[in-house]
């Protein structure tokens, strides 16, 4: 591997709380290249949401050091999109004032009324682009704060189980048009999920975390999402034995760290 | 329907509006009857005939000098000059003290203290300072509206969805457009709120003041006519004052359905 | 801006100095900023007296009490209406509030008629209260308790109507009675928000008892800052306006911490 893209070094972070700090990560070394697609599993409260709110610059390092393409991460910046579980739209605003609301805050005008239609169009909310979020279904709101993060052009973006709280039919819809829109950009993923389907069949690399303290258990390349491209039918590679394999070893990895 | 009853039991015999008509005419024939028949005095209470001709008189002649008309407006312009002016300046610097903590701590025992004081217990010392008059009553009516406004404002401040928040940051949001796109319009619902229950505050105390430090207006109307016994004029002024205020709720509620069109469906 | 887990990122900690200081201080400021106006004698000592002068009233109330009635006896008195008005409101609103909530039919018979007094300012009627039953302490009672009711009663019926459909079937399927319905789901269901209207309700009580006190009371606080306006005695005005404000603070202190204490629940969900 080349020079790394984003990089956690010696990672802590450390909550203060009545009785003492609570460790939430303890020293995590992760890095990644440019394009990757990092998905994230790990058993509840190992400090997944943590370690993405560290490299969104939310959270400062308690100790060590989140740097991305080689500078120190000191806050949010338009170069990291985010997207958490729950829509988080801005209910006063209608569709396209949403999607546009990143350039709309840089001054990019042009920029935003291209981009914004190009993505609407991509995930099929134009027709919508007039409504309020209240009067979307909870797919089509999460579609929404997913294009509201692609429209401000991300190098990074981060996803904090973006589809949590969808229905399995919804879900395996948007996971295609994620991927869609991953492939045809260079951008890099890294995706923090329940599902260990969901981060086999996506990422070009699984993270599996320890509970709490969390630390990095190990670390799979897997190329199920590179396969997609060549048009296979989602759901045959689903149920292909190597796939199957690979999806039973992390859930093996996952049950194993919890006794 | 949330109803408690609905499940337990579905059957009804009249319908509800049906209920609330029967219900008033029988308070209506039960005044009807206890006035004109003679059961109750006059003084007590006026016989729809003797409230009738009251308004009539109000309205035509008018009460002291000024047609009724002209003391509801003279009210209006009262409720509406310590209403606006608290509930600007109460907004401000809730929205202030919800932002940031020392303007919270600086702001914060005033606004606290001003909140449950009696409004009349103030009126007093007003009515020493500027005299009895407009003064003294609108700046009691500020003073009321003030400490409601800006504890709605700070709570809807604090209130603000830190997912929001944090998103609009990491789309490259300034501080300024952070709060003028996320935290303004995310309080926008509670200022409402607030802005409800301060004129409701405020045209409570609206009577008050013009009990004490007037000589004009709705409330002090029925106080004099009910110093000459007069209780056609008094229950004619309080079925106007009652009108005027839910009118002003209602006028509120329209405006704040149009501005703050997504509030509760989020 | 970056939130550190171990430091917050607060304007006031980089003052070094903590919020409750903070407002200490300002309380300190207003006091001192009184202070130097009357010292300096920037406004007429006969409009403004300076906090010496308070207190030496409050000492001297304390002592002697306020034309032939002690401190105790006055604040006693006002508190006495307040409270009395404020536990007839909730003896009565809440059963009628919750038989709205829970009896389609008693809502449609009686609703109206408390909508309807709700915006109707209390001061509006209290000439008419007089009318009726006199100048007596009971008038002003029946004042506090008109201002009172409608509020209670319409949240108890307001929290009787917020209780989840959901919540009611599933007692109903373990097999509960209407009655343990009622006792264990709607009754519990609906206090989050009584509780929120007997607090708004004990407020406005508390605010219109000075008013009550302006017509022919001979005791409480209102009728003392009331009867110190006459008199000119400003000291004693500004003492009666601190005493109603402490009061105010703690009355509501009370009935949040006993709110607390009841609805353990509330916001949680
Ligand atoms: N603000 C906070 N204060 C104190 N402790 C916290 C805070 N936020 C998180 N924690 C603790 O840090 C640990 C990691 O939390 P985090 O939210 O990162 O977990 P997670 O892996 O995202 O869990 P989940 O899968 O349930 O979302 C948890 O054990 C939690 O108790
Ligand atoms: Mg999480």
């Amino acid at each position: 591997m080349n020079k790394p893209f984003v990089e956690f070094s010696n990672l802590t972070i450390e909550y203060p709380s009545r009785d003492g700090p609570v460790v939430a990560l303890a020293g995590v070394d992760l890095a990644f290249s440019a394009g990757d697609f990092v998905c994230i599993v790990g058993p509840s409260g190992c400090g997944k949401t943590t370690l993405m709110q560290t490299l969104a610059g939310f959270l400062a390092p308690t100790r060590g050091r989140v740097a991305l393409a080689g500078k120190p991460i000191t806050g949010p910046g338009p170069d990291r999109g985010v997207v958490f579980q729950q829509p988080a739209l801005f209910p006063w605003m209608t569709v396209s004032e949403n999607a546009g609301f990143g350039p709309m805050v840089r001054g990019l005008r042009r920029e935003r009324r291209e981009k914004v239609e190009y993505y609407l169009k991509l995930v099929g909310l134009w027709d919508f682009r007039n409504r309020y979020p209240y009067q979307l279904s909870g797919g089509m709101q999460q579609r929404l704060a997913i294009v509201r993060a692609l429209v401000n052009d991300p190098k990074v973006l981060l996803m904090d189980e973006p589809f949590g709280a969808l229905d399995a039919l919804t879900r395996e819809k948007m996971q295609e048009e994620l991927h869609s829109v991953w492939r045809r950009t260079s951008m890099t993923v890294v995706f923090i999920t329940h599902s260990v389907e969901e981060a086999v069949y996506l990422g070009t690399d699984v993270v599996v975390m320890s509970p709490r303290p969390g630390r990095i258990l190990e670390r799979l390349c897997v190329d199920f999402s590179r396969r997609t491209g060549e048009r296979d039918d989602i759901r045959s590679i689903k149920a292909s034995p190597e796939f199957v394999a690979t999806r039973e070893h992390v859930l093996g990895l996952i049950w194993a760290s919890a006794d | 329907m949330t109803e408690a009853r609905a499940i337990t039991q579905g059957r009804s015999r009249l319908p509800e509006w049906a209920i609330t008509g029967v219900s008033v005419a029988v308070l209506i024939v039960a005044w009807v009857v206890a006035t004109d028949g003679g059961f109750v005095d006059d003084l007590f209470m006026p016989s729809p005939s003797s409230l009738w001709s009251g308004f009539m008189d109000l309205v035509v002649d008018g009460y002291k000098s000024r047609t009724i008309w002209e003391h509801a407006g003279l009210s209006l312009e009262r409720v509406l000059a310590g209403f606006v002016t608290g509930a600007i300046a109460g907004t401000v610097i809730g929205l202030a003290m919800g932002y940031n903590r020392v303007v919270e701590a600086c702001f914060s025992p005033f606004v606290e203290f001003l909140r449950p004081l009696p409004q009349l217990a103030y009126l007093v010392l007003l009515i020493v300072w500027f005299g009895i008059g407009e003064t003294a009553q609108i700046i009691l009516l500020f003073l009321t509206a003030f400490p409601v406004s800006a504890i709605a404002a700070m709570d809807g401040v604090k209130s603000v969805s830190r997912q929001r928040v944090q998103v609009a940051r990491s789309l490259g949001a300034s501080d300024w457009q952070i709060f003028r796109f996320v935290v303004f319009p995310s309080a926008l619902p509670e200022i409402f709120t607030g802005a409800r229950l301060a004129i409701g505050v405020v045209y409570a105390t609206l009577i008050a003041a013009e009990i004490i430090a007037g000589s004009t207006g709705l409330g002090w109307v029925i106080l004099d006519a009910g110093r000459f016994l007069r209780s056609d004029y008094v229950f004619v002024g309080i079925l106007a004052i009652g009108l005027m205020g839910l009118s002003l709720d209602y006028m509120l509620v329209a405006i704040e359905h149009r501005i703050v069109h997504w509030a509760g469906r989020y | 801006m970056m939130d550190t887990p171990n430091r917050s990122r607060d304007a006031a900690s980089f003052l070094l100095v903590r919020p409750r200081w903070l407002s200490l201080l300002s309380v300190l400021a207003a006091f001192g900023a009184w202070w130097g106006i009357t010292t300096f004698a920037l406004v007429p000592a006969v409009l403004l007296p300076s906090p010496a002068e308070v207190a030496a009233a409050a000492v001297d109330i304390l002592r002697n009490g306020y034309r032939e009635t002690t401190l105790a006896e006055n604040i006693g008195s006002t508190l006495w209406r307040c409270g009395a008005g404020f536990l007839l409101a909730i003896v009565t609103g809440v059963p009628l509030g919750l038989a709205m909530g829970y009896w389609p039919r008693i809502r449609a018979a009686t609703n109206y008629i408390v909508q309807f007094m709700r915006p109707l300012p209390p001061l509006s009627y209290v000439i008419l209260l007089i009318i009726w039953i006199g100048t007596d302490n009971r008038s002003k009672i029946a004042l506090l308790y008109i201002t009172a009711f409608p509020i209670i009663a319409s949240s108890a019926m307001a929290g009787v109507r917020s209780v989840s459909q959901q919540r009611v079937q599933a007692a109903r399927a373990l097999g509960a009675s209407q009655w343990q319905v009622f006792r264990y789901v709607i009754w519990p269901s609906a206090m989050p928000l009584s509780f929120t209207g007997a607090r708004i309700a004990l407020a406005a009580a508390f605010s219109t008892v000075v008013a009550a006190e302006l017509n022919a009371a001979t005791d409480g606080l209102g009728w003392m800052v009331i009867s110190a306006s006459r008199f000119l005695r400003n000291d004693v005005i500004i003492l009666g306006i601190i005493l109603l404000g402490i009061l105010g603070i703690a009355l509501s202190a009370l009935v949040l911490a006993i709110d607390r204490r009841v609805v353990h629940w509330r916001g949680i969900e």
